[in-house]
């Protein structure tokens, strides 16, 4: 049925769709591959995408293009789903409430060496429904500690009451 | 443009010639219904709503009557702030649960019908089915056919490596 309706009408769902779900989207047949990849502006402007030119060390990529390496964000569904072909479930899992860091180069084993790629976000505390992508400290890549949301949240806060810290007994 | 009526109900006639009668606030939140209203003034015949068939005009008018006091979003209002949070409210996302040829047949009709609200939602539904599927099971979720060759194949697979992994 997707395939029948009007292609304006599947511009709409891709609308609604993130970064990562039209990456997955792309990935299954040539038709929603074409429309998707043709129509940058549903991806450059879909929640969780990322472009990482300013980045020393990551492959050039411009904003016609939708691969894993311009995924930002990731949901927690989407994260296990992604984590679940290198990690088994029970791991995952268990990993989503300990530590913040999945597949951190401290604790994985020599050939995940420093994949670290999504991190958990552990400022205010959503584990799971928002997670942030990250390339590698060699790759001289910046360490996000926050999700889109949680920063937003402290970006509104903050102008809400700008005078808060310089004020304050 | 005709002088404004004060009908309180309005017919509607569904593709397959089934007549339902409804109130005509209901009925208004179809842009086209109510620009033809508006144009028309006084309607005492039943408008067909020649895209829709009678079980999918009865979903429509359903979510309408739901909706009926829900404030209209202007025109112009900005689509990002309508599209980018894919929640959807409880009793919606109870109405939407039907199978996914009702699903995109509701979408058909939001959209011949200018229910803006109700096309988010039917769109909103659709990418939360999606989300957090892997393209294999995209396919199998909507019946797609896996018509890559190897070489594409090769080459998404190149394009998706990690950028440490290479």
């Amino acid at each position: 049925m997707l395939l029948r309706l009007p292609t304006e009408l599947r511009l709409e769902i891709y609308e609604c769709c993130s970064a990562y779900t039209l990456l997955n989207l792309s990935q299954s047949c040539t038709q929603l591959r074409n429309e998707i990849i043709n129509t940058p502006s549903v991806f450059t402007e879909s929640y969780g995408y990322f472009l990482p030119n300013n980045h020393w060390g990551w492959p050039n990529t411009n904003s016609t293009q939708l691969t894993i390496n311009n995924i930002a964000y990731i949901s927690g569904c989407d994260l296990r789903n992604e984590f679940g072909n290198d990690y088994s479930q029970f791991m995952v899992e268990s990993r989503l409430g300990l530590d913040r860091i999945l597949g951190d180069s401290e604790d994985s084993d020599d050939d995940k060496e420093g994949l670290t790629r999504w991190i958990l976000c552990g400022i205010k505390g959503c584990y799971g429904s928002d997670v942030l992508a990250l390339g590698d400290r060699e790759l001289g890549l910046e360490w996000y500690t926050r999700c889109f949301r949680c920063w937003k949240e402290d970006r509104d806060d903050y102008y809400d009451d700008p005078g808060d810290s310089d004020d304050s007994d | 443009m005709a002088t404004p009526s004060t009908q309180a109900t309005v017919k509607l006639q569904s593709n397959d010639n089934v007549v339902i009668e409804v109130e005509r606030a209901i009925a208004e939140r179809s842009v086209l219904i109510k620009n033809m209203l508006e144009d028309c003034g006084e309607v005492t015949d039943a408008i067909p709503i020649s895209n829709v068939n009678e079980s999918i005009l009865r979903k429509v008018i359903e979510w309408c009557e739901h909706h009926k006091n829900d404030p209209v979003a202007a025109e112009n209002e900005n689509d990002d702030s309508r599209k980018k949070t894919t929640d959807i409210d409880e009793w919606d996302q109870k109405f939407m649960n039907v199978d996914q040829e009702m699903l995109f047949e509701i979408i058909l009709a939001a959209n011949f019908l200018d229910i803006k609200p109700l096309l988010d939602t039917g769109c909103k539904t659709v990418a939360n089915m999606i989300k957090g599927k892997s393209p294999e099971e995209i396919r199998k979720l909507f019946n797609i056919q896996n018509d890559f060759t190897p070489e594409e194949e090769e080459q998404i697979r190149r394009e998706n490596e990690w950028a440490e992994d290479r």
